[in-house]
């Protein structure tokens, strides 16, 4: 358990001090900071006071030392674009994002191994060309195209679900349902394919000799046997299931992060995007412990002190 | 003898971290092939066809606006066929846009997955024959960004550096390496143990001398499918980051603008977001059954991007 808790640690804090460096150097290479959110024909005078007050005129490596002091301590400076201290805006928000993300995960992992269990019991026939087909279709289509799709077909059309906003369950529909289908498609395929692979060995054998239920068989002797690389690849792809949360809020109108981010990009506003960055970093760390721990809790090997996803 | 000798991968090797060696097996191409076999790569020539022939055969322009015929139906529903895919928001040819979004889309994602695999092949290869600190350095690097959603080094580059094609490419490099450098070290690593490299180490020949001669050809069916597979996801991410409107100027015409304009007219125009997302569907089924293709012609196991 230390161990799983010092190394999210230690790639929490690699990757706030990467990130950090990386957008001092891009601040500080596109030129004067100032020009980023100052009007252009601001007077000289006012250019000056503003660099002063932010500290721009100091040495770059005291200005270096004080901006990773700012992003470890979550003082990411004044908003001036919303008004407010940027970690307090950004944070506002978080819950909504990892919201989204969180219930977009479980639903593409239980929806995943669900399919990949049913199928794996038929060899070859309908259902497990059904299951190719859908999988295909679900790795083809992008996050953001399928969102657009689900709008067409069940906003637009059908009427059944609100193509934007976030006013209860009803709205939360479409946003989760397009965010399940990709990884739930990959885990499905690799869910099968492990439960191939299991059934084969003596233990399964023994098993079903002994007069075991065929789903019993299944469910309690050959899926924890099998679901680990699922589980992995949660853990490995946790950044890319937070980067689709944050794509699938401007598809819906979700207020999350991503929006605000979004907008900050577009208007210069490097405090919203520095604390975006940093929250962003903490959201996968937390998928991954929770995958860590989920690891653990299924496979009584990985409790010793063994790590086990993260493998890169 | 190497060249015909193909690396066994065993899959899903990444999962678990580990390599469980790679037995060499030898095998012979088929000399003649049926067109059957040819018949995966079907969607990838008819994405290309679209992409290099449609704006050399479509005559209408891809920006001519006709404020009169906005938004006017496919041929075969109700449009006409001066238009066959109907016409967008602005009067524009839908058919052209397309053509045209797919050329710069294919073109970008080329481009950018070539070079994100020079860079993650070179620095994947180096780290696992080297070893030591550099192994250290690199796979931490890796480590690092991938705690990182691609997305969000869009947002960072955008803010600070601007919109530009430039720009656009530096986020789909930055994105892109990773998935090169991680699995080409795996591989590097297990070759390292191999008894053929040890062979030519006790021989005399150095570490670049062994890259070169030994492990590169060794890895290349890999690479090779890995940079099939790279197409098509920096082709998705390319799309994103334009849907959100990151890295491009708006007014620019790739797949995934065409999609976020679609989107703006979704209550009246079914047809103009649903062409554009199906020539993204169509790139992600085109490379990555050539890239199966790939494996099945060469032999080698399913390399899974875990």
């Amino acid at each position: 358990m230390a161990r799983l808790a010092l190394r999210a640690l230690a790639i929490l804090a690699g990757t706030i001090f990467f990130a950090s460096s990386g957008i001092f150097f891009l601040i500080h290479l596109s030129g004067d900071p100032t020009y980023g959110f100052l009007p252009v024909n601001t007077s000289p005078e006012i250019r000056e006071s503003v660099r002063e007050r932010l500290g721009l005129d100091q040495p770059l490596l005291t200005q270096y030392c004080m901006f990773m002091r700012d992003a470890f301590t979550l003082d990411f400076g004044y908003s001036w674009s919303l008004r407010q201290p940027a970690a307090e805006a950004v944070l506002r928000v978080f819950p909504a994002t990892m919201q989204l993300a969180l219930i977009g995960t479980v639903s593409a992992v239980v929806v995943g191994v669900v399919l990949g269990v049913i199928t794996s019991a038929t060899r070859s026939g309908p259902l497990e060309w059904l299951l190719s087909a859908t999988t295909l279709v679900g790795l083809a289509i992008p996050g953001f195209w399928l969102g657009t799709l689900l709008i067409l077909l069940f906003a637009v059309e059908l009427g059944w679900f609100p193509s934007s906003g976030s006013a209860g369950w009803r709205s939360m529909v479409l946003p989760i349902v397009a965010l399940t289908l990709h990884p739930a498609s990959m885990i499905a395929r690799l869910v099968r394919a492990n439960m191939r692979d299991v059934e084969s060995t003596m233990y399964i054998r023994t098993a079903r000799a002994k007069g075991v239920p065929t789903r019993a068989v299944q469910w309690r002797h050959m899926l924890p046997n099998a679901i680990l690389p699922a589980v992995a690849y949660v853990g490995l792809h946790a950044a890319g299931l937070i980067g689709g949360a944050i794509v699938i809020e401007s598809v819906f109108a979700w207020p999350g992060v991503g929006r605000m981010a979004l907008q900050a990009a577009l208007e210069r506003d490097m405090p919203v995007i520095h604390a975006f960055v940093v929250l962003s970093a903490v959201m996968v760390t937390l998928v991954n412990i929770l995958v860590d721990l989920t690891a653990m809790a299924i496979d009584p090997r990985l409790r010793s002190s063994q790590v086990m996803s993260n493998a890169t | 003898m190497q060249r015909d000798s193909v690396l066994r991968l065993e899959s899903q090797h990444s999962s678990t971290g580990d390599v469980r060696g790679g037995s060499i097996e030898r095998h012979r191409h088929p000399r003649f092939q049926s067109v059957l076999s040819l018949l995966p790569l079907l969607p990838l020539l008819s994405l290309v066809a679209i992409a290099v022939v449609g704006p050399l055969v479509i005559v209408a322009d891809p920006d001519e606006q006709e404020l009169l015929i906005r938004l006017q139906p496919p041929a075969w529903a109700g449009g006409s066929w001066d238009h066959p895919l109907g016409t967008d928001g602005l009067g524009r040819d839908l058919l052209a846009r397309v053509a045209e979004g797919a050329r710069f889309s294919l073109l970008i994602g080329v481009i950018a997955a070539v070079n994100a695999g020079v860079i993650g092949v070179m620095l994947g290869a180096f780290a696992g024959l080297a070893g030591g600190w550099i192994d250290r350095i690199i796979t931490s690097l890796v480590t690092v960004e991938m705690a990182i959603p691609g997305i969000v080094i869009g947002i960072v580059i955008t803010a600070t550096l601007g919109q530009g094609l430039l720009n656009l490419i530096v986020i789909l490099l930055l994105g892109g390496w990773i998935v090169y450098a991680r699995i080409v070290r795996l591989q590097a690593l297990a070759l390292r143990q191999s008894e053929f490299v040890e062979a030519a180490h006790a021989l005399g020949a150095g570490r670049f001398y062994v890259l070169r001669r030994h492990m590169l050809p060794n890895l290349a069916p890999t690479i090779l499918v890995l940079f099939a597979q790279g197409i098509a996801a920096v082709m998705v991410y390319e799309a994103t980051l334009t849907y959100l409107g990151l890295g491009l100027p708006i007014e620019s015409v790739t797949l995934g603008s065409l999609v976020r304009e679609g989107q703006q007219v979704v209550f009246s125009a079914w047809w103009a977001g649903l062409f554009p997302g199906l020539m993204i569907a169509l790139a992600v089924v085109g490379f990555n059954f050539l890239a199966d293709w790939i494996q099945a012609r060469m032999r080698i196991d399913r390399i899974a991007d875990m």
